[in-house]
């Protein structure tokens, strides 16, 4: 039996894969982890990006060490989707990975308010990256007349929709990087969040 | 042949300063400064962590516009603040909660030359470029855009001075 073949899940998309954003938040401080994981979970499912259903949930890996020293580490890493509501055709589809990094987290113990409070300590890092992928069916690509056209009709027919598409999913990502900074009690650009959100701040009020 | 050069650089600015600042406000402010100047702004970076002097914060953002079909301006911007702490000052008799401790801004400006890579492909296109830098368009490269990337720069310190409330601003 031949050897399996390894390769990005990218690879073969080549030029169909566009960056369009990309960013890093780190914080080291109290926080509760448990909360942050299903504010993440809960953005994806608002934002279409998964459904409730645990199993077609994408979460592609999850590691976790205990040390006694240390504390703990964890990886998690979800590769999200969406195709766009309101297009037909299979074109444009959003993907969102998603990369946590915890390091040292321990449970700590605090009175807040003259509340005795249950959190933990540690340093945690969500990486996130936005791509827009264009044909993702790769059906232009073989189709006979379409897949050498395809990169002037992308250029020169597509490129307003292209566009829309890379804003679309740019307001995406900025506003998971709020829903985010907002429980991590960071600082946002935006003057006033537009509408209140369900989740809390990482400082229970 | 080497390949022609399609990035230039401004001279990195550095703001350094200590006392009382408000971070919200100073990132808005680059904000609200790169938006009034029809730059796209991404945060590419934000840590924060606390120490025993108090919290630090590092952000990394960058801004990017379209100037022409052919030129783009990026500016990168990190701050940092060291051994931040809350503290109550008084202004106007009242008493308002802020913040103290040491910042430092960098400032940097990058002029993208074809961005869209248009003469990316082969070495005709690129010898093309190459004689379109250094015979046709060099004066506007040198004179035109560096100079407003550099000014675009200088303006953006004078913005972020300003809303530190420093001296010379």
């Amino acid at each position: 039996m031949p050897a399996p073949v390894i390769k990005h899940r990218y690879t073969d998309f080549g030029a169909d894969k566009n960056e369009v954003q990309k960013f890093s938040v780190k914080y080291k401080d109290v926080f509760s982890f448990g909360y942050f994981y299903t504010l993440l979970h809960e953005w994806m499912v608002e934002n279409d990006y998964a459904t409730r259903s645990d199993e077609d949930f994408k979460e592609v890996f999850y590691l976790q060490r205990d040390s006694p020293t240390a504390g703990k580490e964890l990886w998690v890493r979800w590769r999200c989707s969406k195709i766009p509501s309101g297009t037909e055709s299979k074109l444009w589809r959003y993907d969102i990975d998603v990369d946590v990094h915890v390091l040292g987290m321990r449970e700590v113990e605090f009175v807040y308010k003259g509340q005795k409070l249950r959190a933990d300590k540690g340093e945690v890092e969500v990486s996130v990256v936005a791509n827009l992928i264009v044909d993702y069916e790769k059906a232009w690509g073989k189709h006979a007349w379409l897949k050498n056209y395809k990169n002037f009709l992308l250029k020169k027919v597509f490129k307003k929709q292209k566009e829309f598409h890379e804003n679309e999913l740019n307001k995406d990502a900025e506003d998971l990087q709020v829903a985010i900074k907002s429980y991590l009690k960071l600082e946002t650009y935006l003057p006033a969040i537009e509408q209140p959100k369900f989740w809390k701040t990482r400082v229970p009020e | 042949m080497a390949s022609p050069v399609t990035t230039h650089n401004t001279q990195t600015l550095y703001i350094k300063f200590k006392g009382l600042m408000n971070l919200s406000e100073i990132l808005k402010t680059i904000k609200s400064w790169l938006g009034d100047e029809y730059y796209t702004f991404y945060e590419r970076k934000h840590n924060f962590k606390t120490t025993d002097s108090g919290t630090e914060t590092e952000v990394e953002m960058e801004a990017k516009r379209k100037m022409n079909e052919y030129v783009r301006f990026v500016h990168k911007i990190s701050l940092r603040t060291f051994d931040v702490k809350d503290v109550e000052v008084v202004k106007n008799g009242q008493k308002q909660q802020a913040q103290e401790g040491r910042l430092t801004v960098e400032l940097k400006g990058t002029m993208d030359l074809d961005w869209q890579k248009r003469f990316k492909g082969n070495k005709f296109l690129q010898t093309l470029q190459d004689f379109y830098h250094k015979y046709i368009i060099r004066y506007e490269i040198n004179e035109v855009w560096a100079d407003e990337l550099f000014r675009k720069s200088g303006e953006l310190a004078k913005t972020i001075k300003t809303a530190l409330q420093m001296e010379a601003a």
